[in-house]
């Protein structure tokens, strides 16, 4: 996003929209941080501003790589790539159709830079490169699929490297006794990321109730949220597992 | 606050895509009595099989729309779907949204109780639609509420929470209020300033937090709760001056 300098009155009504705190007051006019904006639309789609100054470009018009900041952070834009919006997949949400997390699995959904701090490229391939050493299995349908250089690494393309979005979900299945090493490796990324993210674990409940993955978190030390997301199987027809 | 509502210009995708949007109404932050008034109901196609041709799309937005029905006929907090252009939150009508549906996006609404939320599941599992749905919320509440009804959970996905450089986040109390856009685009210098307002006087708890849903694409934000949330966090001490 850009703001005209020419048409732009000075009010500041904008600052407080932005979700990352890029557009800030400079010499009487407000002025958008070109690294830090990551081009989610809402100080144009949410704040009317009073002089009409906010200039936010298509995706198309941004250009490559940064489009992609457009197209992980504005929940509206669509991929060409991925042909669907947002930062993630269906994951668990029809995975009672889907079967993509099966039983005797761990799903995972990494999103970095939420809440509402954004996340560098840089550091995305840090999550990626850390959890493929593992030899997880990265999600295909996922927006950042495309982007990675070696799935077998997790080393991502060196052209989208300088760019920053809102946030961005990494998303891949292991086998259930593999989840360990995943929390480990998550545990020392949280010294080495400049950004924060969200950790999701997935896994297929049994007709008890119970929940395979629940134990091996407990035994590491770890404790779920008291909330989650809970599929509750009505999708028909049901996934073979 | 400007209105959210987009100018004749901007376009709303209607993507025929293998692949449905995040919601992410996972990471909901607050205590467990904040919580219980926090429930989301999410329906969802799987476009792998459920768009593969003109005729399974007219069944997905119309099953969409029974379910939307179903959804608006249970009191909810708030309502839409990603590429309908305005939410419940925002002024829009069941009507408005039902009709907005596309069979590549979902139907979302959000309940202040558990009632709300056993009464909206009992009747999607008697109209049996055949779409997958999602409810985000206490884990002990909503395991009670399947077994009520009797629904078998089939996958849950656990928050951890978060990690890394939290240093760089806002105060708990901002965080419980913008985590309900799971989107993350309710800024939290956009509740400050609304914080402020309501103590200067200049608006309301509720008028406020229909303003911060605006930047909430999606319909997941909770504005009863971000009231509540307000109304405490304006009440009270921690917030001496915007910024």
């Amino acid at each position: 996003m850009r703001v005209d300098e020419v048409t732009c009155t000075g009010c500041g009504e904008c600052l407080p929209y932005c979700p990352v705190g890029a557009i800030d007051m400079i010499d009487g006019i407000a002025a958008a941080d070109q690294d830090e904006c990551v081009e989610c639309g809402v100080c144009t789609r949410v704040f009317s501003c009073p002089s009409d100054s906010m200039i936010q470009l298509s995706a198309e018009e941004l250009g490559f790589p940064r489009s992609l900041r457009r197209y992980f952070s504005d929940p509206i834009a669509v991929s060409p790539v991925t042909m669907g919006a947002g930062r993630g997949t269906e994951e668990c949400k029809t995975n009672d159709r889907t079967g993509r997390v099966k039983k005797g699995q761990a799903g995972f959904g990494i999103e970095l830079g939420r809440p509402g701090v954004s996340t560098s490229f840089v550091d995305v391939e840090k999550v990626t490169k850390k959890v493929a050493s593992i030899g997880v299995e990265f999600e295909q349908r996922n927006p950042i699929w495309p982007h990675l250089k070696d799935p077998g690494t997790g080393e991502l393309k060196d052209e989208i490297k300088g760019e920053r979005v809102l946030s961005l979900v990494v998303e891949f299945v292991t086998a259930l006794d593999k989840t360990p090493q995943v929390m480990q490796a998550l545990k020392e990324l949280e010294q080495e990321v400049d950004t924060v993210f969200t950790v999701a674990v997935m896994c297929r409940v049994n007709e008890d109730k119970s929940v395979p993955v629940l134990p091996i978190l407990q035994q590491m030390g770890l404790s779920p949220r008291p909330n989650a997301k809970i599929n509750v199987g009505l999708g028909r027809p049901l996934a073979n597992d | 606050m400007g209105g959210w509502l987009p100018s004749p210009s901007t376009q709303y995708p209607t993507p025929n895509t293998p692949e449905g949007e995040m919601t992410h109404t996972l990471h909901r932050q607050g205590s467990v009595e904040s919580l219980k008034k926090d429930y989301c109901v999410l329906a969802l196609v799987a476009r792998q099989f459920d768009l593969k041709t003109e005729e399974s799309k007219a069944s997905a937005v119309e099953r969409l729309r029974k379910i939307s029905d179903v959804m608006a006929g249970n009191d909810p907090v708030n309502l839409g779907s990603i590429y309908v252009p305005g939410t419940y939150a925002h002024g829009l009508t069941s009507e408005q949204i039902k009709a907005g549906l596309k069979p590549n996006g979902f139907v979302l609404s959000v309940y202040d109780g558990k009632e709300k939320l056993k009464e909206v599941l009992s009747e999607l599992k008697e109209k049996d639609f055949g779409i997958s749905i999602t409810v985000s919320g206490l884990i002990d509440e909503v395991f009670e509420t399947c077994e009520e009804v009797g629904l078998a959970p089939h996958t849950i996905s656990y928050s951890m929470g978060v990690w890394g450089k939290k240093s760089l986040l806002p105060k708990a109390e901002i965080l419980e209020i913008t985590s309900m856009c799971g989107h993350a685009m309710t800024s939290a210098n956009l509740v400050k300033k609304a914080i402020t307002d309501i103590k200067a006087g200049r608006t309301t708890a509720e008028a406020a937090a229909k303003g911060i849903a605006k930047p909430c694409a999606c319909g997941c934000f909770n504005t009863s709760r971000a009231t509540e949330l307000l109304q405490q966090a304006a009440s009270s001490s921690w917030l001496t001056a915007h910024g």
